[in-house]
């Protein structure tokens, strides 16, 4: 064996050996991943089959409500109302939930402008003249 | 005005909403007559109900991983001290 041949298999070798190792690494890194994916999954799975609580208080409630206030509706084209400032209390004894609001009640009719849909006047018509 | 309902929790939109609302107690800033009393609480009960009803008062945060759960394994809603407490389980 001459020394060209010689440096072309050595050179293959170590080519060979870079790449198997590079495919190990990968491999590692892989069954690491696997396996940390195992442990959350089996952590979550465990948390869960115990039973978990989210709570959500008042605060949260009443900062949530407020952003949907002022609420505003005629009612029968009569009634206009004006619902503004909210306020939760949660009472766990009876399950329940009270809404504390102002509320403004006011005749629609005194926002519209009756004379306008009055019909329009008419022109006097003109007397036939007599000859 | 203030008025009494219940919760409802609508798990597909992660939102509670207020239902069956009922109208506890009104106290007006003007005098109101003695006839006109009666009329005036059944008005504004039905106005409080038809506006009220259905309310969506508070929405879960997207994103979340336990409020994400909740939205699909749900087991129950209760109301605690002064907090919304909703229990979830895998079954």
């Amino acid at each position: 064996m001459n020394s060209d041949e010689e440096y072309r298999q050595r050179k293959t070798e170590g080519l060979d050996r870079g790449a198997e190792s590079l495919l190990k690494r990968t491999i590692y890194i892989l069954l690491f991943l696997i396996v940390a994916a195992a442990i959350c999954l089996g952590i979550v799975r465990a948390t869960l089959k115990s039973g978990t609580t989210i709570r959500v208080t008042e605060t949260q409630i009443n900062k949530s409500l407020a952003k949907k206030f002022p609420v505003e509706k005629t009612h029968l084209k009569i009634i206009h109302t004006r619902l503004d400032q909210p306020r939760v209390q949660l009472h766990h004894d009876q399950d329940t939930m009270q809404i504390e609001a102002t509320a403004q009640v006011s005749q629609y009719s005194n926002r519209l402008n009756l004379a306008r849909s009055r019909s329009a006047p008419t022109k006097p018509v003109p007397r036939p003249r007599r000859c | 005005m203030l008025i009494e309902g219940g919760i409802a929790f609508e798990a597909s939109e992660g939102t509670f909403y207020f239902t069956n609302a009922e109208l506890i107690s009104i106290d007006s800033q003007q005098k109101v007559p003695e006839k006109l009393r009666e009329p005036l609480r059944k008005a504004v009960s039905l106005i409080a109900k038809e506006t009220l009803n259905r309310l969506p008062v508070y929405t879960l945060k997207e994103g979340e991983l336990k409020e994400d759960m909740a939205k699909m394994i749900l087991r129950d809603v209760r109301i605690e001290d002064g907090r919304v407490a909703l229990s979830i389980q895998l079954p």
